[in-house]
């Protein structure tokens, strides 16, 4: 049985080569996780949805340029990161801060909650929670957060992939996490 | 006064990247520093609030944008199938023009002759002649006749790429800048992929035939220096 990241492979040279079945099958593969990176990233659906979909559009004209010297998903996110950036500074005011009252706006709400409204709305509630907080850093503090609790990247991964030093990522991380605890003890019953 | 391994040590060791050696050294550290102590329990809880994000399912109002994107490569129904041979099929004859103007082009630039004679045909480089040449019994195509050919071809390359285009439009049934973008990108890289196919020729024949070369450079440049750039 093949690998996910062979699959990610053979879809990408597929799709390369004009196949717009593995395109399409890319997508399904890697919308949701996109999607949630970019919610963590930008604090609200409505920008998250815009940032995934120029993701695609980037990952889609850049599709040759892969060589499968990384995995799929790593280049995804490096391109997730520089449009993050992107989108951070074209659209700032910083990410629109959302307070837990915002749980009434239904459009925004995941499709899957008529199905299984109890669980995934204490769940929309947790992510609401995590979204706030991070809306609380800086970009380049999210996206260290971002890569380092939800990427699992090392210190030196993000250094190479923000051009910063090991140590300067050490001390980005540090200063989220500092910033993150006042903000955490100030405003909100940390579960 | 903030101890000075907090900082250094404290953000590797939430996340677990000290090495073993390093992770016992601070762990001796925190049993005797109160600081570090309470640091890392009030970083315990912020790490464990972000690691309670489950991802969540795109909302209803993702479908728009899913479409958008699914149709990068071409229509897509409703149900996210494809019909693949709504797509184009490049076939050879439209990029044969290409082709032919290339091998045309390097026939000129190395001032190549064609000769037909009763024995058979021949082919010579750099203008030079050639032992085998008998007046009278070959035909010579000159670089004036090699050129106009090489105009209706690339006249006729022209057509084809926009006739492609005018398909791969009307197909799609698209004119969005999405459509647009996406046959730019096609183009180009066809564009790239010549350019590619140019230059490894040229290095291949670089490191073949110094003296065809050497001819090649000679004409290269008076062909630059006396017709204006295309």
């Amino acid at each position: 049985m093949a690998s996910i990241i062979d699959e990610d492979q053979a879809l990408v040279a597929a799709a390369a080569a004009g196949s717009k079945q593995a395109w399409v099958d890319l997508v399904a593969r890697y919308e949701s996780r996109i999607y949630n990176q970019a919610l963590r990233l930008t604090g609200n659906s409505a920008d998250a949805l815009d940032l995934m979909q120029e993701v695609f559009i980037g990952v889609f004209k850049n599709l040759h340029r892969f060589r499968g010297e990384s995995k799929f998903s790593s280049w995804v996110f490096r391109i997730v990161h520089n449009k993050s950036i992107d989108l951070a500074r074209r659209w700032r005011p910083p990410v629109q801060q959302r307070q837990f009252e915002d749980t009434d706006d239904l459009a925004l709400l995941p499709s899957a909650s008529a199905n299984e409204p109890d669980e995934r709305l204490v769940q929309d509630r947790i992510n609401m929670q995590v979204q706030a907080l991070l809306a609380e850093l800086p970009i380049e503090q999210r996206l260290v957060v971002e890569l380092k609790i939800f990427q699992s990247q090392t210190f030196e991964e993000i250094g190479v992939l923000q051009d910063i030093s090991e140590n300067t990522a050490k001390t980005r991380f540090y200063s989220a996490l500092k910033k993150l605890k006042n903000v955490s003890e100030k405003n909100y019953a940390m579960p | 006064m903030q101890c000075p391994e907090t900082a250094r040590c404290l953000p590797a060791y939430i996340v677990d990247e000290l090495v073993p050696s390093e992770r016992e050294t601070f762990e001796a550290h925190l049993l005797g520093c109160g600081e570090c102590s309470a640091e890392l329990a009030s970083f315990a809880g912020v790490k464990n609030a972000l690691h309670a994000w489950s991802d969540t399912p795109l909302p209803a109002s993702a479908a728009a944008h899913r479409e958008r994107v699914r149709a990068l490569a071409g229509p897509v129904s409703s149900r996210g199938t494809v019909n693949e041979s709504r797509w184009p099929t490049l076939n050879w004859w439209q990029w044969a023009p290409s082709a032919i103007s290339f091998v045309l082009l390097a026939i000129l630039l190395v001032d190549a002759r064609f000769l037909a004679t009763d024995d058979g045909f021949s082919l010579s480089f750099g203008g030079q002649d050639n032992a085998n040449k008998t007046a009278g019994a070959e035909e010579v195509i000159s670089r004036e006749e090699v050129q106009q050919l090489i105009t209706r071809l690339e006249q006729r390359q022209d057509q084809n790429t926009i006739a492609l285009m005018q398909a791969v439009l009307s197909q799609t049934r698209e004119s969005n800048e999405a459509s647009f973008q996406q046959l730019f990108s096609f183009f180009e890289q066809q564009r790239l992929n010549d350019l590619e196919q140019v230059r490894a020729s040229y290095d291949q024949l670089a490191s073949s035939d110094f003296e065809t070369l050497r001819s090649l450079q000679q004409l290269a440049s008076y062909v630059s220096f006396n017709e204006s750039v295309r």
